[in-house]
């Protein structure tokens, strides 16, 4: 199976190796954990009014979010260290999922422009997300999630700085 | 060139005020077309005047403001840009520098074929939004003004032009399509497809009007639905027949409609089509804008060796559908020229192969084939219904058993230092080709399932779409995509 034909060794190609990978910043974690609380807590709050003002029992709501709140922590604490991103000289890659594993690789002279957003909840923490697109696909190619404010500045300057030589 | 003397801002053909006159009348019905559904059969009076009157005063209106258009359009050339200015209450100025022009194409509706009038409109990057057309022009200006415009975006583009562009000399079409191969395209179209759009548009115009062309027969429609739903099974050959002859008749006709007149020629540009029967398009592809060729085909075209070419252009997903430019009844010769004019190394080196695991045929089985055939007998049972029923059950699970194996062993994915090449289908087959620096990015998914098995699926994204290979070997799809990465990263054509 292996690429035994080409030109070249298969072993000259440099691989995307494992320790090539960053993990994100642990206040990320804590993040996404408080996005999902707060979602399910106002999902709770509707069932809470509900079972005031109606006749449901509270058990009907409260132990499925219960169980969902459980799920999401197992999921998040063990999906956490699957997520990781990798500056290469050449290309830039970003991997996440524990149940469904993604990683994608853009490759800097692909790269069509580059930027850096921070939502609401990413200023409470400090976290930004630097996005790069190239002109497959709709929206952004390769998300970067998780990066201090400073760093995720440095990134993108990193990635612009780098793609810019290959005009 | 000379002649065309864009320095000066020039108008359309003069006939172009009935262009407009008739560009407007159709957004007018559009519009008043719901009025007259909403009264019909009812009298229509607003301020002492009838149907009649209106409409007279609409289109004395109309063509006013037709010639008021015809006169505020201009086109020119103002520097490195060529000038669209129109509008009559809100004006309008139109800039397309020549280096962003991709390509420029002519459209004819069936009013500027009985006028003899071309449309030309000019595609550039980016910019989808805007739409830069000049609705009626004559044959012979709109071919020069092409020309012109072509001409400049390459010289402006291309920063040695030294390839100097070849006089457009009397051109031989690689394909033409008579009308007995038009009738053998038309009866070789997927009718199930054609099928389901037919019966999806009429479904949506019957709801439309759902209150003039249902609800008078709504009491015998109930009343047969009752009779109906016990003879449905004597009913349903004379239904699938009736879809069967509809679903022929539709794609004859919208084949007849699309690929009327059809050539294709190979210049020295790219690619050149005209088709159409009643509005008549040109298109032209730049060999640098195609990102990948797709190439497909079906039973039925099989038995006569057809095959339908559709080549990818860059574009963002919306304009996908428009980009995608099909070529339909290629035979093989025809079909291996433009590949080879257009990849010539492709047989070059030797290439590596690819297989799915089979997974691949376990999961259609199960979905496909296991799944429905549980919910059916779930259902007979419950319903209580003979043995008869059962009977198709096992033979359909053969059947998409049958079909699940061989698609699975008809996937194929090879690689080598230039091309990426996907085959895929059995019954429609399908054969993709890409070459390495038209990659755009890679990404590799591996789900809970696969993980198990050491499997995982290689998504390749194009700037024309992503392309999805699934179930391979862990150990084959890390190869692939550390060698494709250096691939891209190592190329340095450009890829638009």
């Amino acid at each position: 199976m292996l690429l035994g034909n080409l030109k070249l060794d298969i072993a000259e190609i440099p691989h995307l190796e494992e320790r090539e990978f960053h993990l994100l910043e642990r206040d990320y974690l804590y993040y996404r954990i408080t996005g999902k609380v707060l979602f399910l807590l106002v999902l709770s709050g509707i069932g809470a009014s509900i079972s005031l003002f109606g006749k449901i029992h509270f058990g009907y709501w409260l132990y499925p979010i219960l169980g969902i709140l459980l799920l999401v922590l197992l999921v998040e604490f063990i999906g956490f260290k699957y997520r990781g991103y990798a500056i290469r000289s050449k290309d830039v890659s970003f991997r996440s999922g524990w149940l469904f594993h993604r990683m994608t690789t853009v490759p800097l002279n692909r790269v069509q422009h580059c930027e850096f957003t921070q939502g609401p909840l990413g200023r409470l923490f400090d976290l930004a997300t630097v996005k790069v697109f190239t002109a497959g696909g709709n929206s952004s190619d390769l998300d970067i999630r998780g990066l201090k404010k400073e760093d995720a500045i440095k990134v993108r300057d990193h990635i612009t700085q780098l793609s810019a030589e290959y005009e | 060139m000379n002649r065309l003397n864009l320095h000066e801002p020039q108008r359309q053909a003069p006939l172009g005020v009935a262009i407009m006159f008739f560009q407007n009348l159709r957004r007018a019905i559009n519009f008043v077309l719901a009025v007259l559904v909403v009264n019909l059969g009812k009298d229509f009076e607003v301020l002492g005047m009838g149907y009649r009157g209106w409409g007279i005063i609409l289109a004395i209106f109309f063509l006013i403001y037709s010639f008021l258009q015809y006169r505020k359009f201009f086109f020119y050339v103002s520097g490195d840009n060529f000038v669209i200015e129109k509008g009559v209450l809100r004006q309008e100025k139109i800039n397309v520098p020549f280096a962003r022009i991709q390509t420029v194409n002519t459209k004819q509706n069936i009013i500027q074929r009985i006028l003899n009038l071309v449309g030309l409109k000019v595609d550039t990057a980016g910019s989808v939004a805007q739409e830069i057309q000049i609705p009626a022009l004559s044959k012979t200006y709109a071919q020069e003004l092409r020309d012109f415009l072509m001409e400049k975006r390459y010289e402006y583009q291309e920063e040695e032009g030294t390839e100097e562009l070849k006089v457009r000399g009397e051109r031989e079409p690689l394909l033409k399509l008579s009308v007995s191969d038009l009738f053998k395209v038309g009866f070789t179209q997927n009718h199930l497809r054609s099928g389901l759009i037919l019966f999806a548009i009429v479904n949506g115009y019957i709801w439309q009007f759902e209150d003039y062309l249902i609800k008078p027969f709504e009491p015998y429609i109930e009343e047969t639905a009752k009779s109906l739903l016990t003879t449905w099974v004597l009913l349903l050959p004379f239904a699938i027949a009736a879809f069967l002859v509809l679903s022929v008749i539709s794609s004859l006709v919208t084949t007849i409609l699309r690929y009327y007149g059809f050539s294709f020629y190979l210049t020295d540009e790219g690619l050149e089509i005209e088709s159409g029967l009643f509005n008549r398009n040109s298109y032209n592809v730049p060999f640098d804008k195609i990102q990948y060729f797709r190439w497909e085909s079906n039973p039925l075209r099989r038995v006569i060796g057809y095959r339908t070419l559709k080549v990818k252009q860059a574009g963002n997903h919306a304009v996908n559908d428009r980009k995608l430019i099909g070529i339909p009844g290629l035979k093989s010769r025809g079909l291996l020229r433009v590949i080879h004019e257009h990849y010539p190394d492709r047989k070059g080196s030797k290439y590596t192969y690819y297989f799915p695991h089979r997974l691949m045929f376990i999961q259609q089985l199960v979905w496909l084939g296991l799944l429905p055939s549980l919910a059916l007998t779930a259902l007979f049972y419950l319903q209580g219904l003979s043995v008869l029923f059962y009977i198709p059950i096992p033979l359909f699970l053969l059947m998409v058993s049958y079909l699940s194996y061989k698609y699975w062993k008809s996937v194929s994915l090879r690689v080598n230092a230039r091309y990426v090449e996907i085959r895929k289908g059995f019954v429609f087959p399908k054969r993709i080709i890409i070459p390495n620096y038209k990659l755009q990015n890679l990404s590799q998914t591996q789900s809970f399932l696969q993980r198990f098995r050491g499997l995982k699926s290689f998504h390749f994204h194009t700037a024309a779409g992503s392309l999805r290979m699934a179930q391979l070997p862990s150990e084959a799809c890390n190869e692939l995509f550390d060698y494709l990465a250096y691939c891209i990263e190592s190329s340095n054509e450009k890829w638009m």
